[in-house]
């Protein structure tokens, strides 16, 4: 025996513009997610980087190649 | 409050079939209550191991670990808990991230997202300890919280991929289940990587009887 429960999931609609849709739809496709994977993904993402940053870490981009170094500003 | 994901069966040594519930989501709260069953056990094996003066390279090398501090280190979206529970008995614990710093290593699918396996341990009085004649009592713990990752990383839509860093004496474990040794990690205290692909994946899925 080895059964699986079905996990509760609750639904809500997204309301984006053709621009931010065009977009969602493109990281989908490059990454062979779904639209619901991909923003599962970022919300992720967005709470460590939000989490990370409020406890007074900073978060940079760095380009060997070029020796360059940035800090992202995240809202 | 964890969310019963199955109802699994695990095979007792000697002994008939035991029903577990596998359990995703632990709070931390329940995940203290598991640190808390097992952690009179830790200190009871440490004393034998130490009363027979068995050398510290014999020893269970999860022996040590905590999982009241796991708990503090991960809050997040990106990590989730597991654990197997039989009449309220803690059979093991697992504690796995989405996280998208990590990514498959190996072949064609080099780049894409996997799922990170950061610990996973069964209840200390269920190890093989052949210093202190101890036997598995109950098997099958390791593997089924291996194939709630697996479910994860399908679920996340990975396919199935996974990914781990390896204690040397699980390192056969890994590779019984369909892992591929990748390469030790300096940066990881020298623990080798290994990694599932989505084939592995669906082959491990298909032995475990998994549906």
């Amino acid at each position: 025996m080895n059964d699986r429960i079905v996990p509760d999931k609750r639904q809500m609609t997204l309301a984006l513009s053709d621009t931010e849709m065009g977009v969602l739809d493109g990281i989908a496709n490059q990454k062979g997610l779904s639209k619901t994977a991909v923003i599962r993904q970022a919300l992720r993402l967005y709470q460590m980087l939000d989490s990370r940053m409020a406890a007074g870490e900073r978060l940079f981009f760095e380009d060997d190649r070029q020796q360059k170094k940035a800090e992202v500003m995240v809202l | 409050m964890s969310r019963p994901l199955r109802v699994i069966q695990l095979q007792r040594r000697d002994a008939p079939l035991v029903s577990c519930e596998l359990l995703a989501e632990l709070t931390p709260l329940e995940l203290l209550s598991v640190d808390e069953a097992w952690h009179g056990d830790r200190l009871a094996m440490m004393r034998q191991l130490m009363q027979r003066e068995i050398p510290r390279s014999q020893w269970p090398q999860s022996l040590h670990w905590d999982w009241s501090r796991k708990v503090l280190a991960a809050p997040q979206l990106i990590h989730s808990v597991y654990a197997i529970r039989s009449e309220s008995k803690w059979l093991g614990a697992m504690l796995i991230r989405a996280d998208p710093r990590y990514r498959v290593r190996l072949g064609p699918e080099a780049g894409k997202e996997i799922v990170y396996v950061d610990f996973v341990e069964s209840a200390p009085w269920n190890w093989p300890v052949p210093a202190l004649d101890q036997d598995v009592s109950i098997t099958g713990v390791g593997t089924a919280l291996m194939l709630a990752a697996v479910e994860k990383s399908m679920e996340e839509e990975f396919g199935g991929r996974l990914g781990l860093h390896a204690l040397p004496q699980s390192e056969r474990f890994y590779e019984a289940f369909g892992m591929t040794r990748v390469a030790a990690d300096a940066w990881k205290q020298g623990l080798v990587y290994f990694e599932m692909t989505q084939t592995q994946a669906q082959e491990a899925w298909r032995k475990g009887g998994w549906t």
